[in-house]
């Protein structure tokens, strides 16, 4: 049975999405389902990003001691992160966006405007940010930044594969987070490799996947300009760039917890995340500066 | 305590999805700014008219134009259907909506078929030679679905959004 291949590609949230679908539909068919799903992510994007001070979640800090009803979007993102930093006691924390800014993680990748905010940087933590579900509404108890961005990647891939909910065989990737679904082209489960953190073009590990998400959280990818080339991805309670680990692969059924569990497990460190990671019942793979490589359920 | 975020996960996702967002709107109008004090319908039933409702004119306008994408998945589907478009004949305007400008068309129909695409109008941040190639591909293949230019996703999406406007008037009339 022949099989087509269809590839697409966008760029969103400063990265590059590419989708492969495996269909005997024409490709203008297959098209009308991925462009739904590109959308998802520039509404995301839209709403979430935090070098945009008119986006929804920026927009909360100028109403900073007031609930604040927001899109159905917003609630469900913010009310994952806040749970990810509850169950990290707090050493994941969505409330560090100011502190990224301070880092020199400020610069809107479209537009080149940097962004500086007026908010209180060091005291702020994920306590101050109080949701109401039912009421829909968020309420910064202090201008403070919040910072998603460990968690809209993802859920952005989960809901572009929604749209495309009628392909049994597709591979979803935007900037190493990846869901894939069904088999390959080849009909085989599709193959994941994981970079090595340190040298680059080298797989750390390989694996076989299927309707599973995976996400790399890494010390390599993005490094800040301005102090001494500090990671992205900081301890809250230290307010510190993480050390521990060089790289945290997770593979979870949604690329969200894959997304948001990957960066939090990195903060944890080694052995704490690693905990973290076999609780939530998840794969993991943690790889440490030197290259040594632990992994929990897989 | 540590139970349960991978289910927590799934279903924010289902939630946000079910709000229907942006789930008809291909040609992503849905780039103009979400009013933070009227949130979208939580309802599973919700449509986009319902998100179009609490939203900018623009995008209600975009909302309306949703109809065009499933009459070009069809006719995509089938090369030969550029006899099969339904569109009545006349000249219709449409605009699109992105979050780097906006995009006038005009869009020419003449025996049922798109004759031609005219960009009239613009206030992108960008050349219009970005998208210079894209009214011709709405000639080419009788529908807005035209290809996003690298680089110019923005201007891309705009224009789709202008075309699929202006077709929906054309099918409308």
């Amino acid at each position: 049975m022949t099989r087509l291949v269809h590839a697409f590609a966008t760029i969103s949230m400063d990265t590059m999405v590419n989708v492969q679908v495996i269909s005997d539909q024409p490709r203008a068919q297959v098209e009308q389902a991925v462009q739904r799903g590109f959308a998802w992510f520039d509404t995301v994007e839209q709403i979430c990003t935090r070098f945009d001070p008119t986006s929804e979640v920026m927009r909360l800090i100028g109403s900073a001691g007031r609930p604040v009803r927001v899109s159905t979007l917003l609630l469900e993102a913010a009310t994952f992160a806040l749970s990810l930093a509850e169950q990290t006691d707090g050493a994941f924390d969505p409330t560090v966006g100011a502190r990224l800014e301070q880092m020199g993680f400020d610069t809107n990748y479209k537009t080149g405007q940097r962004v500086h905010s007026a908010t209180t940087v060091d005291r702020v933590s994920y306590r101050d940010v109080l949701i109401d579900r039912r009421a829909g509404t968020i309420l910064l108890r202090q201008p403070l930044v919040l910072d998603l961005n460990a968690v809209v990647k993802g859920l952005a891939i989960d809901l572009a594969v929604r749209e495309l909910h009628e392909y049994a065989n597709l591979c979803f990737e935007a900037g190493g987070d990846i869901y894939v679904r069904g088999r390959n082209a080849g009909g085989e489960a599709w193959h994941i490799g994981i970079q090595h953190p340190r040298v680059e073009g080298l797989i750390a590990r390989s694996l076989r996947l299927a309707d599973e998400a995976v996400c790399t959280s890494g010390d390599y990818e993005r490094r800040a300009p301005g102090v001494d080339g500090e990671s992205h991805i900081i301890d809250a309670r230290t307010r510190r760039p993480v050390t521990d680990l060089a790289s945290v692969t997770v593979v979870a059924p949604t690329a969200m917890a894959a997304d948001g569990l990957s960066t939090a497990a990195m903060v944890l460190g080694r052995e704490r995340g690693l905990r973290f990671l076999e609780d939530q019942a998840v794969g993991g793979v943690l790889i440490a500066p030197d290259g040594a490589m632990v992994s929990v359920n897989l | 305590m540590h139970r349960g975020l991978a289910a927590l996960s799934a279903s924010a996702v289902a939630a946000i999805y079910l709000a229907g967002y942006v789930r008809t709107e291909p040609a992503d109008a849905g780039l103009s700014p979400v009013a933070t004090e009227t949130p979208v319908a939580t309802t599973p039933a919700a449509t986009p008219t319902g998100v179009a409702s609490t939203a900018a004119p623009a995008r209600a306008a975009s909302a309306t134009a949703t109809p065009a994408p499933a009459r070009a998945a069809s006719a995509a589907a089938t090369p030969a259907s550029q006899t099969t478009s339904g569109y009545k004949d006349g000249t219709y305007t449409g605009q699109g909506t992105s979050r780097r400008g906006d995009v006038w068309v005009q869009v020419q129909v003449m025996a049922g078929r798109i004759a031609n695409v005219t960009i009239t109008r613009s206030t992108l941040q960008y050349p219009l030679r970005d998208i210079a190639g894209l009214p011709q591909q709405v000639v080419q293949r009788q529908t807005a679905q035209v290809d996003l230019v690298s680089r110019a996703t923005y201007s891309s999406m705009a224009f789709r959004g202008a075309v699929s406007q202006a077709l929906a008037s054309a099918t409308a009339a």
